[in-house]
């Protein structure tokens, strides 16, 4: 063989083994790409692809008026990756003095600056990756957190880590709160937030991420993304206004009388719309919305629950109020136990009317043992509890309510804590003034307000409407249908009983020459059963409506335990009951007219402030307010209020430069504003009102200084 | 225009050693292009595009090398080979001792002035290959014989190789093979070569155990771990990216640029290179790339058949032996049959230096070439004749 096909044969025995070689590889590669394909992109997939859920933005829940009473907005937590591998030595040695100064400006003022960067420098010592900075940080926190010496080199250089959370704001705070609710992750759920869960919290979404390399991760488009539906809005009957006062004067009474706790309740009449639900219970340092006691606690109604058994007697017999009942002593004994009245009356014997005016137990008493304790008397009780819905649950959406506790004796045999409850000689006569039965007080009010609505039961509620981006999409009032609860005869005597009650019975101190009120109160015993107690406890009630004509609101108060200065539901409810009856009628223009129809000047013992001076504008607001005519001859900015016989005239005060102006009845701030406007140096003695001032107006300002005396 | 024309009619050699050239080239840039800007994310530093700037300059000038590389003539090569070979082994030595240390590895030298640094295993690769080249034409008539013609190849072979070994053993083993290739078609005696494949192996058992008791000696470890792992068909994270990647290309691939793999894979723009071209150009893509390396060896197998001298024809086809090999030998790495070693894939990964000397041998090739295409033998007159 040839030295040189020597060599060529053996090259060629080399490409062959190379190109051999090269089919091994292809091979590989066409297995891979088909008989293991399956496997390796699934696999690819499970490393890089992953679903993530796209929450959804919950919906808002407003107050009647369009106030916000809660809502999400996005909170951050703040840390520093120490150890990104972007984050360039140099930079951070350069940036960590700035950075710890700016640390210590904003977030950390407490700890000393070389504190903080000692801290960072040891943790970048140390790798730390997850370098607090500041849990739940705001949008514009994060923002200037942004402009921060090292973080504002940004991404992975800077090292800055945003986690991002959404938080539930509540901006009125603690503002029914616990009617409001929550629904986190931390605590069980509460609330309209719970009950309107549904709607409030929208549809989450859900989309295919692909991740980039390290921690991140991008949307990746084609694949089936889910976009989250945003949750609806929720717009509630409360009013803000009326919930401040009536959480205002509650916790007012609470706290005076160290009372446990306490709820006040205002509905809409007509239609059941709650309009304050507040409830304050004993915290450790003050009173606070602990639980919603108003739709969630029973109570033993007392004689509140009076209402109830005379309507049952007027539909049962027919009685009228005047029909006389004796009361004997003001005692009766029933069983082993002893009925009561709280005081002693001049009289045996007297009308319905003046019986339930003054709350007697015992005509209660004898009356229900008369009427429904034998035969098939308790039978025809309970029917006419069940036709006043007062063996049922409102339905109001907050959850938790209770079922009454107002069982017959057949009925009391099926729970086991209930069994062998019913006496058939003391049951009836305590049930009739409220006692050995438990309602919320939302339930209480529910019934009165049926008696304020004339005889027709509507179930409160506290959601008005659901709303997407400003459009109802659901009228929640058109759930409520009003039901008739008794005959007009019986509500006409029922509100007489009412109204009878605030004139000349228990409820007295209500009495208002500008408003009517109707309404009933109580006082009732909660530990009578523990004869051993060394403090006899109470809780106190008022409930009713007003006007008593043609009522708009309906309100109860109910007050647990109180311990200090008086424990009679006149004394401690009915006050926070007329505080929020004159914040009514103060903020309605419809209860108003019952003011305005009287001559305004002769009615209302008015004070006007005439011969003050004022800036026009402002005079002409107040007055236009009042509904007071003004005139005015021309127009200047300043006024002095002049009044004659029947109107009031708005003088201009002319106030030129260079010449010392007239300030003589004016407030000291539109003076000095105006003086100083032109150069002048105010010096003033007294306080008030401008009296004198020490040049006289009209002369051309020579000095500088003037003097004001106030008075 | 001019200046075009004047390069064209100056593109001397086989055309088609110029068109795989071409598009090794054009397959770098956009193989690249494509991984590489996930190291730069990563890194921050000196901005986006910085380095594949750098690379396409580097294919630039690479090009320019090897314009001016195949103008020479190769007896100039055949000329400087010993003195060549002696300034490459001293080159060894000082890397070993003041090489610039990266990843752990200590294969560069820095060039002080125009501050590039230097992988000298490329040098010296090119450097034993001309040198054997050289030897192997000249000693043809004893070729056969031991002490004469033999013992002088092994030993500069043996001392490169165990000088690359510590700090590069892939490259060693890759130039090894190579030297063996070469002294297998320069007709040394099958009885010899298999001697000195066991020569080679015990070198390497010598070698591990060294690493193994000095600590620090050489990469011993890195590749013990890399080569149990693909014993135990664990393979590295790299490994199954890889794969992964080259499942998602498919037939036709996912597209230019759209590689997700990029971002798991440690050096998408080194040494798996070849599964982001899989993943982004599928089956095919990678099938072209395979098919272009073996086309090389294809037409320097061709030189051979035609040069009238050996030396040439065994420079041209031991320097290409070189490339295809590296080649076959990463895309094994990137389909996982055989474990990483860390090697490049010549001319289309980003190598800084390497790619010049890839480009120098692309050179020396082209320039044998040109020489062939004037005065070789061709088909028509094809003759058995020996070589002088």
């Amino acid at each position: 063989m040839g030295v040189r096909k020597e060599i060529l044969s053996r090259a060629y025995i080399v490409f062959y083994l190379f190109a051999l070689s090269g089919l091994v590889i292809f091979g590989k590669v066409i297995k891979i790409d088909t008989i293991d394909r399956a496997y390796w992109v699934e696999r690819g997939d499970s490393l890089t692809i992953k679903k993530q859920e796209v929450l959804a933005h919950r919906g808002n829940i407003y107050a009647d008026d369009g106030s916000l009473l809660a809502t999400s907005i996005p909170f951050f937590d703040v840390r520093i990756d120490l150890n990104s591998s972007a984050m360039a030595a140099d930079s951070f040695f350069a940036n960590v003095k700035g950075l710890s100064e700016a640390l210590h400006r904003d977030i950390w003022p407490t700890k000393s600056v070389a504190k903080i960067e000692a801290d960072l420098r040891k943790g970048y010592k140390n790798k730390i990756r997850h370098f607090l900075i500041k849990r739940n940080a705001t949008y514009e926190e994060v923002e200037r957190i942004r402009t921060y010496p090292l973080l504002r080199l940004g991404g992975y250089k800077g090292g800055l880590v945003l986690e991002r959370k959404s938080s539930r704001l509540k901006p009125y705070k603690n503002l029914a709160s616990r009617t409001i609710g929550r629904k986190d992750d931390h605590k069980d759920p509460v609330g309209l937030e719970l009950s309107y869960d549904k709607k409030l919290s929208g549809v989450n979404g859900q989309r295919y991420v692909q991740k980039i390399g390290g921690s991140t991760y991008v949307p990746i488009d084609g694949l089936k993304n889910i976009e989250a539906e945003q949750g609806a809005d929720l717009k509630t009957t409360l009013n803000v206004n009326l919930q401040d006062i009536s959480e205002h004067a509650l916790s007012q009474v609470l706290k005076e009388h160290e009372a446990e706790w306490g709820t006040a309740i205002v509905m809409e009449v007509a239609t059941g719309k709650v309009k304050a639900l507040a409830n304050l219970g004993k915290g450790k340092s003050g009173y606070y919305e602990i639980l919603n006691y108003g739709v969630g606690r029973l109570y033993e109604p007392g004689s509140t629950f009076k209402l109830a058994t005379m309507m049952a007697l007027f539909e049962d017999k027919n009685l009228d109020l005047d029909d006389l009942v004796n009361i004997g002593p003001g005692y009766l004994k029933v069983g082993s136990g002893v009925v009561r009245d709280s005081e002693k009356h001049p009289f045996t014997e007297t009308t319905l009317l003046e019986a339930f005016a003054v709350s007697s137990n015992v005509a209660m008493a004898k009356l229900a043992n008369h009427y429904f304790k034998d035969g098939d008397g308790p039978d025809r009780f309970f029917k006419y509890m069940r036709q006043f819905k007062l063996k049922e649950k409102t339905g109001v959406e907050i959850p938790g309510e209770p079922m009454p506790d107002l069982y017959s004796k057949k009925e009391r045999e099926q729970f086991d804590s209930k069994k062998g409850t019913w006496s058939s000689i003391m049951s009836i006569p305590y049930m009739s003034h409220g006692y050995e039965l438990r309602l919320t007080p939302m339930q209480l009010l529910a019934f009165y307000n049926a008696v304020a609505n004339d005889g027709y039961y509507v179930a409160p509620r506290l959601g008005d409407n659901i709303q997407k981006s400003g459009k109802v999409i659901e009228d929640l009032s058109k759930n409520s249908k009003a039901v008739k609860i008794a005959s007009d005869a019986t509500i006409e005597k029922a509100q007489a009983l009412l109204r009878e009650v605030v004139l000349n019975g228990t409820g007295r101190n209500l009495i208002s020459k500008d408003y009517s009120v109707a309404g009933k109160t109580g006082t009732t015993r909660i530990n009578y059963s523990n004869k051993e107690a060394t403090r006899k406890k109470y809780t106190a009630s008022f409930v009713g409506y007003f006007p008593a004509d043609n009522p708009k609101y309906s309100c109860i108060v109910v007050v647990n335990d109180p311990k200090k200065h008086a424990y009679y539901g006149s004394k401690i409810a009915a006050p926070v009951f007329k505080e929020i009856v004159d914040y009514c009628y103060a903020t309605n223009p419809d209860l108003m007219q019952i003011l305005n129809n009287k001559p305004m000047l002769a009615a209302a013992d008015l004070r006007i402030p005439v011969f003050k001076v004022g800036y026009t504008e402002d005079l002409q607001n107040i007055f236009g307010y009042l509904g007071l005519k003004t005139r005015k001859s021309n127009f200047s900015q300043w006024s002095l209020i002049m009044q004659d016989t029947a109107d009031f005239t708005l003088e201009p005060r002319i106030i030129k430069e260079e010449v010392i102006p007239n300030v003589v009845g004016m407030g000291l701030k539109d003076a000095v504003y105006i003086l100083e406007n032109l150069g002048m140096e105010v010096k003033i003695s007294g306080s008030g009102r401008v009296v004198d001032q020490s040049l006289d107006p009209g002369l051309p300002i020579n000095s500088k200084k003037i003097f004001l005396t106030l008075g | 225009m001019s200046l075009v024309q004047n390069v064209k009619q100056n593109l001397k050699g086989d055309r088609n050693i110029w068109v795989i050239f071409a598009f090794l080239c054009l397959a770098s840039m956009l193989a690249v292009y494509s991984s590489a800007g996930i190291m730069e994310y990563r890194a921050g530093g000196l901005g986006v595009g910085y380095s594949i700037l750098k690379h396409m300059l580097l294919i630039v000038i690479g090009g320019m090398v090897v314009y001016v590389v195949h103008q020479l003539p190769h007896r100039f090569f055949s000329a400087i080979a010993p003195t060549f070979l002696l300034v490459a082994i001293g080159l060894l030595i000082f890397t070993m001792f003041f090489g610039v240390e990266k990843n752990d590895a200590r294969r560069w030298i820095s060039l002080p002035i125009i501050g590039f640094s230097l992988q000298t295993s490329d040098l010296a690769k090119v450097a034993i290959v001309l040198f054997l080249a050289r030897t192997i034409s000249t000693k043809q008539a004893i070729i056969k014989d031991f002490r004469s013609a033999f013992l002088p190849l092994l030993t500069p072979i043996l001392l490169v190789c165990i000088l690359i070994a510590p700090s590069d053993l892939s490259s060693a083993a890759i130039l090894f093979v190579t030297c063996l290739i070469m002294l297998f078609v320069g007709r040394i005696k099958m009885k010899y070569i298999m001697l000195i494949f066991l020569t080679g192996i015990i070198a390497l058992a010598v070698f591990i155990l060294l690493g193994d008791f000095v600590d620090g000696f050489s990469r011993v470890d890195t590749w013990m771990s890399r080569l149990s792992d693909f014993v135990n068909g664990a393979g590295s994270s790299d490994n199954t990216q890889a794969k992964i990647a080259i499942a998602q290309g498919g037939w036709f691939g996912i597209g230019p640029g759209n590689s997700v793999q990029r971002n798991f894979i440690a050096y998408p723009y080194a040494d798996f290179i070849y599964a982001i071209i899989c993943e982004e150009y599928g089956a095919i893509g990678a099938f072209f790339i395979l098919i272009l390396y073996l086309l090389l060896l294809f037409r320097c197998t061709k030189i051979l058949t035609r040069s009238r001298k050996a030396f040439g024809a065994l420079l041209a086809f031991g320097l290409c032996i070189n490339i295809v090999l590296q080649a076959l030998a990463n895309l094994a790495v990137s389909v996982h049959l055989v474990p990483p070693t860390g090697l490049n894939l010549p001319m289309i990964s980003m190598g800084g230096s390497s790619q010049l000397f890839t480009a120098l041998q692309f050179g020396i090739i082209l320039s044998v070439s040109r020489e062939v295409e004037k005065n070789g033998l061709h088909k028509k007159n094809l003759k058995d004749e020996s070589d002088d």
